[in-house]
C-alpha cells in the first residue's frame, strides 16, 4: 500500500512537471538558417539573419533582416520584433563574418556561439569579402533561399577538399589551443554568383591575411591527408624534354590525387622540422604530344611536378610564417614530440616565425589515365 | 478484482469445501434411486429414464452419449441379461469404458460427462458405460496463425482431438500427460504435457502446484487460465504462449517447454516463454536460413518502429527542432502549416481512429470488415489531411507504425506492442526525447524483471545465453541450432553437431 501512494505521489508530481517543458513546435518558429556578423559604428554590431518562414497560405518564403546592437542577443530580440513567430537559432547552418569584422576578432563571436546550447557545433565558419549584409541581401536571380544555397556552397567543397574545413567544431579547438590557429574560406559575390574566394588566415582570433582559392590545394595537402582530388599543374616545358613537344609550358591534369602528410620534429634545439608529403595520383588529361608511355619521361614528369609542389608549399609556409599563423600544426606537434618544452603561446610565435621546415615530396604517378 | 485465489479462507469455506464431496450411498431400490437421481440432478428435460425389465433401469442425458453405441451395444445385452447382478452386467457389455460405482455423486458426475447408468433392483451398485459423443468442429487451418508453408491444421475445441493430433506429432513413449479439473461450476478438464526427459522437472512442478492451488468457480478459455496461472498477472506482457498450431505446440514440447490443453478451448499454452521467442514464427524453421533471419530481423526493427516511430516524430516537432534534417525541414514544417493542435494532439487523434479501424474490423464479419479497412484507410486518411487536421507526412508514419505492429507473429503480443505506443507518444509530448528515454527505461526494467514459470523474460540476451543465440534474433542453419533452450534440462546429448552438415555420399553397389 505504501509502496503504491509513493508511486501515485510521485505519478502526479511528474504531471507538474509537464508545463515545465519549453515547446517549440515546428512550424510555430522561424527558423534562423544563417547568421551574418558585421562591424558597426560605436563598437556595436550588425545581425544579418536568414529566416525561413513557414507561412500556411503562401509558399514559405525567406526573409533577410538585419539590425545593429551591441550583443548578438540584443540584435536578436531586436529582429524579433519585426517577425510574426519566435525566432529559433537551432537550424543554424552557417555562421558569417564581415571581413572588418574579422580583421577586428572573431574570439567573441565565437565564443558566444558555442556557448549557445541550441546551435550544433557542425555549422559552418566563413568570412565573407566586404560586408556580410550586401551579400546577404542581394536579389540572387536564381537563389531562393540564399540560407540554404550558402551551407550547400560550403558543405560540398568542404566535402571535396576543395576548401579548408571550418566547421564550429573545428575552428573552436584550433582557436582554444594555444599553439594553434585557424584558417576560414572566404565568400565572395561576383555578379549574380556566390563563390568561394580564397582562404582567410587567422591569427589569435583576429584574421591577419589570405591567400587566394588556387592555392588552397597546397594549403589543405599541408594541414591534412587526401583521400581524393583532382590538381591542375603547369609544368616548365623544357623540364620534361620530349622530342615532339617544343612549347614553353605543358599544362597536366591529374586526379585520383592521394597524399600523406606527415610532421617530423627533426631537432627541437634548432627549430628544424620536417615536413614530408607522400603524393600518389593518376595522370588524367595531357599534350598527345607527349609520349607517356615512355617509362623515362613519366619519371621526369614525376621529378617535375615534385619541383613544383615543393615550390608552392614553401611559398605558402613563407607567407603563412610572415603573418604568424599556424594552421598546419607545427605547434601541436612541437608540443607533442618534445618533453618539457612548456610552449606558450607568447613563445611558440617567436618559434614558429623562425622555423626551418625541410619539405620532401615525393611524388608517384601511379597510372596514366584510363585509355581504350 | 482478481479471480485468483483467495488468500484468507474462513473456517465455514474450508468446512462447505470438504462437505461438497458427500457420499451417498446408492439406493437398492429402484423407485428410490430414480428419486434420488432426479432430487440431485434437479430432473432435467433430457433425462432419459428407460426401465429394461422389472429390475434393470438405465439412466442417461440426451444428446451426451453416442445413440449407436447404445441402440447396438447395451440395450440387446441387456435384453439377454435379465435379474443379474451388476457384475455380470459389466463383465457381458462389450464397450472399452465399463466401471462400478458404489457412490451416487461419482455415477452422476460421470453420467454429466456422459455415461449411460445401468441400476439393478437391489445391489447398492451401478454400471456405468461411457459411451460419450462429442459434438466437435472439424479440425480446420489456425484462423490467427497462418502460414504460408508448413502444416495446415489447427486444435480444435475437444480435447481428445487436440491430445490426438498432439500424439501423432510426437510418436514418444516419453510424453507425459496429466489431467486436472478445475473449476468449481464448471469442471473443465485439462491436461499438463511434457516430454519426460527434456522438459525441466521444476517447471513440470511448479505448472502442477500452480493449477491444483486454483481455487475458482470457472474456467472457460485457455487464455483466462494463461493469465491466472503466470508469474505476473498485472503485467500487459503475456508470458505464456497461447497458440492454435499444434506443430508449434510440439516443436516447444520438443524444446523442452511444458504444454497445457484445456477442454472447450482451440488455444494450448506453452510454458516457460522468452520475450524473444514471442516474436518467433514456426515458418521460420521451415525457410531457408538467410531468409527466415532476415524475417526475423525484419520483425525486429517493425518493433522498434512501432513504439518509438511516432513518438519520435512528436518529440522532434514538438521540442527538439534542431535534430530534423535541412532537406525534411521545408516538407515537414509545410505539411504542418495548416494543422491547428500541437503534433501530440494531432498523432493520438490518428492513433486513435487506427485503433478504432482495427478494433471495428475484428468485431465485424470478415467481408465487411475489409470495407471498413478500405472505407477508413482512403476516406478518414485523405479527407484528414485535406481538412487540415493532420498533416500527411504523420499518415505515413502512423500507416508504417500500424504496419510494423501487425508484423509480430503472436496475436496477444501484438496487442501489447500496439497499446504499448500511447504512453510513449504521450511521453514524448510531454518531455521530448527525454521523455522517449524514460519509456524505453520503464519497458526496459519490466521486462527485465518479468520472468515466466521462474526462467527469465529476457532470457537469452539477459542474463547473457550466447548458445542460444543461434535461435533468437537470427535463424543459423539447422545443423547449428542447439534444440533444447538452456532453461530446459538437457539429458538428451545433443544429435546435431556440426558434423551433419556434411552429408555423406552413399555409394551403392
Amino acid at each position: 500500500m505504501k509502496k503504491i501512494k509513493v508511486l501515485i505521489v510521485l505519478l502526479l508530481s511528474c504531471l507538474f512537471i509537464i508545463g515545465c517543458a519549453n515547446q517549440r513546435i515546428l512550424e510555430r518558429i522561424g527558423l534562423v538558417t544563417l547568421v551574418g556578423y558585421d562591424v558597426a559604428e560605436e563598437n556595436k554590431v550588425t545581425a544579418t539573419s536568414v529566416i525561413r518562414q513557414i507561412n500556411p497560405e503562401l509558399q514559405s518564403k525567406v526573409e533577410v533582416q538585419s539590425e545593429t546592437e551591441s550583443t548578438s542577443k540584443g540584435t536578436r530580440v531586436k529582429v524579433d520584433m519585426k517577425t510574426s513567430k519566435k525566432l529559433a537559432a537551432g537550424q543554424m547552418r552557417v555562421l558569417l563574418f564581415g571581413e572588418d569584422l574579422a580583421k577586428k576578432g572573431i574570439e567573441e563571436a565565437i565564443h558566444t556561439t558555442m556557448m549557445n546550447n541550441e546551435i550544433s557545433t557542425s555549422i559552418y565558419l566563413a568570412v565573407v569579402k566586404g560586408s556580410s549584409k550586401s551579400l546577404l541581401e542581394y536579389p540572387y536571380k536564381d537563389v531562393t533561399d540564399v540560407g540554404q544555397h550558402i551551407y550547400n556552397l560550403i558543405d560540398h567543397n568542404i566535402k571535396q577538399q576543395h576548401t579548408v574545413s571550418s566547421t564550429l567544431h573545428e575552428v573552436v579547438r584550433d582557436n582554444y589551443s594555444e599553439v594553434r590557429n585557424f584558417a576560414l574560406p572566404i565568400l565572395h559575390k561576383k555578379g549574380e554568383f556566390i563563390e568561394i574566394d580564397g582562404v582567410a588566415f587567422f591569427s589569435h582570433g583576429k584574421m591577419v591575411g589570405s591567400l587566394p582559392a588556387g592555392d588552397n590545394f597546397y594549403i589543405l595537402m599541408m594541414q591534412d591527408n587526401f583521400k581524393e582530388s583532382t590538381l591542375e599543374l603547369v609544368l616548365d616545358g623544357e623540364s620534361i624534354d620530349a622530342s615532339k613537344f617544343q612549347e614553353k609550358q605543358l599544362q597536366i591534369a591529374v586526379d585520383s590525387v592521394k597524399t600523406k602528410r606527415s610532421i617530423k620534429v627533426v631537432d627541437p634545439e634548432l627549430n628544424e622540422f620536417d615536413l614530408n608529403i607522400d603524393f600518389k595520383c593518376r595522370l588524367l588529361e595531357i599534350n598527345s604530344l607527349v609520349p607517356i608511355n615512355d617509362p623515362k619521361l613519366v619519371e621526369k614528369m614525376e621529378k617535375a611536378v615534385n619541383q613544383k609542389i615543393e615550390n608552392e608549399v614553401s611559398r605558402i609556409l613563407e607567407y603563412s610564417q610572415e603573418i604568424n599563423s599556424d594552421i598546419y600544426g607545427f605547434g601541436e606537434q612541437y608540443r607533442a614530440h618534445v618533453r618539457g618544452g612548456k610552449l606558450t603561446d607568447q613563445k611558440w610565435r617567436e618559434k614558429f616565425r623562425e622555423m626551418k621546415v625541410n619539405i620532401n615530396v615525393d611524388v608517384e604517378i601511379i597510372r596514366n589515365g584510363v585509355f581504350e | 478484482m482478481f479471480r485468483g485465489p483467495k488468500k484468507n479462507v474462513t473456517n465455514t469455506n474450508e468446512q462447505q469445501n470438504k462437505k461438497e464431496p458427500d457420499k451417498v450411498p446408492i439406493p437398492p431400490s429402484q423407485t428410490e434411486f430414480l428419486s434420488k437421481l432426479k432430487e440431485t440432478i434437479h430432473s432435467p428435460a433430457d433425462l432419459v429414464v428407460k426401465y429394461i425389465s422389472e429390475t434393470v433401469t438405465i439412466t442417461f442425458l440426451d444428446f451426451l452419449i453416442d445413440g449407436k453405441t447404445l441402440n447396438e451395444q447395451i440395450l440387446p445385452t441387456l435384453e439377454k441379461v435379465i435379474n443379474t447382478s451388476p457384475k455380470v452386467i459389466k463383465e457381458s457389455l462389450l464397450i472399452a469404458e465399463v466401471d462400478l460405482v458404489a457412490e451416487l455423486n461419482q455415477g452422476i458426475l460421470e453420467m454429466l460427462i456422459g455415461a449411460v447408468l445401468i441400476h439393478v433392483e437391489g445391489h447398492s451398485e451401478l454400471v456405468i458405460a461411457k459411451i460419450s459423443s462429442y459434438q466437435s468442429r472439424g479440425l480446420s487451418a489456425p484462423e490467427n496463425e497462418s502460414q504460408v508453408i508448413g502444416s495446415q491444421v489447427g486444435f480444435n475445441e475437444n480435447i481428445a482431438t487436440n491430445i490426438s493430433l498432439i500424439r501423432r506429432y510426437i510418436t514418444n513413449p516419453n510424453l507425459c500427460n496429466e489431467k486436472f479439473t478445475v473449476g468449481k461450476d464448471t469442471r473443465t478438464s485439462l491436461s499438463v504435457l511434457y516430454i519426460d526427459g527434456i522438459a525441466a522437472e521444476e517447471h513440470v512442478n511448479t505448472v502442477r502446484q500452480r493449477i491444483s492451488d486454483l481455487d475458482i468457480l470457472d474456467l472457460l478459455d485457455s487464455a483466462v487460465l494463461s493469465e491466472l496461472i503466470d508469474d505476473n498477472s498485472i503485467s500487459m506482457f503475456p508470458q505464456f504462449l497461447l497458440t492454435e498450431r499444434p506443430d508449434r505446440f510440439c516443436d516447444g514440447l520438443l524444446s523442452g517447454k511444458v504444454g497445457i490443453v484445456v477442454n472447450g478451448s482451440s488455444m494450448a499454452i506453452l510454458c516457460p516463454y522468452s520475450f524473444i521467442e514471442f516474436f518467433q514464427s514456426r515458418e521460420d524453421q521451415n525457410l531457408r536460413w538467410p531468409i527466415a533471419t532476415f524475417i526475423r530481423l525484419l520483425r525486429f526493427s517493425a518493433i522498434l518502429i512501432s513504439i518509438f516511430f511516432t513518438p519520435i516524430y512528436v518529440a522532434a516537432l514538438t521540442f527538439h527542432y534542431e535534430v530534423i534534417p535541412q532537406p525534411l525541414l521545408v516538407p515537414l514544417s509545410e505539411s504542418r502549416a495548416i494543422v491547428p493542435f500541437p503534433p501530440i494532439v494531432e498523432a493520438l487523434v490518428l492513433e486513435l481512429i487506427i485503433e478504432l479501424l482495427r478494433e471495428a474490423g475484428a468485431r465485424l464479419p470478415t467481408k465487411v470488415g475489409q470495407t471498413i479497412g478500405i472505407v477508413g484507410g482512403i476516406v478518414l486518411g485523405t479527407a484528414a489531411v485535406q481538412a487540415g487536421i493532420t498533416s500527411n507526412i504523420l499518415i505515413i508514419i502512423i500507416a508504417l507504425c500500424a504496419l510494423s505492429s501487425f508484423t509480430t507473429p503472436n496475436y496477444l503480443m501484438g496487442n501489447v506492442i500496439r497499446i504499448l505506443r500511447f504512453p510513449v507518444i504521450i511521453l514524448a509530448g510531454f518531455w521530448g526525447f527525454l521523455g522517449i528515454m524514460l519509456a524505453f527505461c520503464f519497458i526496459m526494467i519490466h521486462l527485465l524483471r518479468q520472468s515466466s514459470l521462474g526462467a527469465p523474460y529476457m532470457a537469452p540476451i539477459y542474463p547473457p545465453r550466447w548458445k542460444d543465440w543461434s535461435d533468437s534474433f537470427v535463424r543459423l542453419p539447422l545443423p547449428l541450432i542447439r534444440r533444447q533452450s538452456v532453461n530446459s534440462r538437457e539429458t538428451h546429448t545433443i544429435q546435431n553437431t556440426n558434423d551433419s552438415f556434411a552429408k555423406e555420399e552413399k555409394v551403392i553397389e
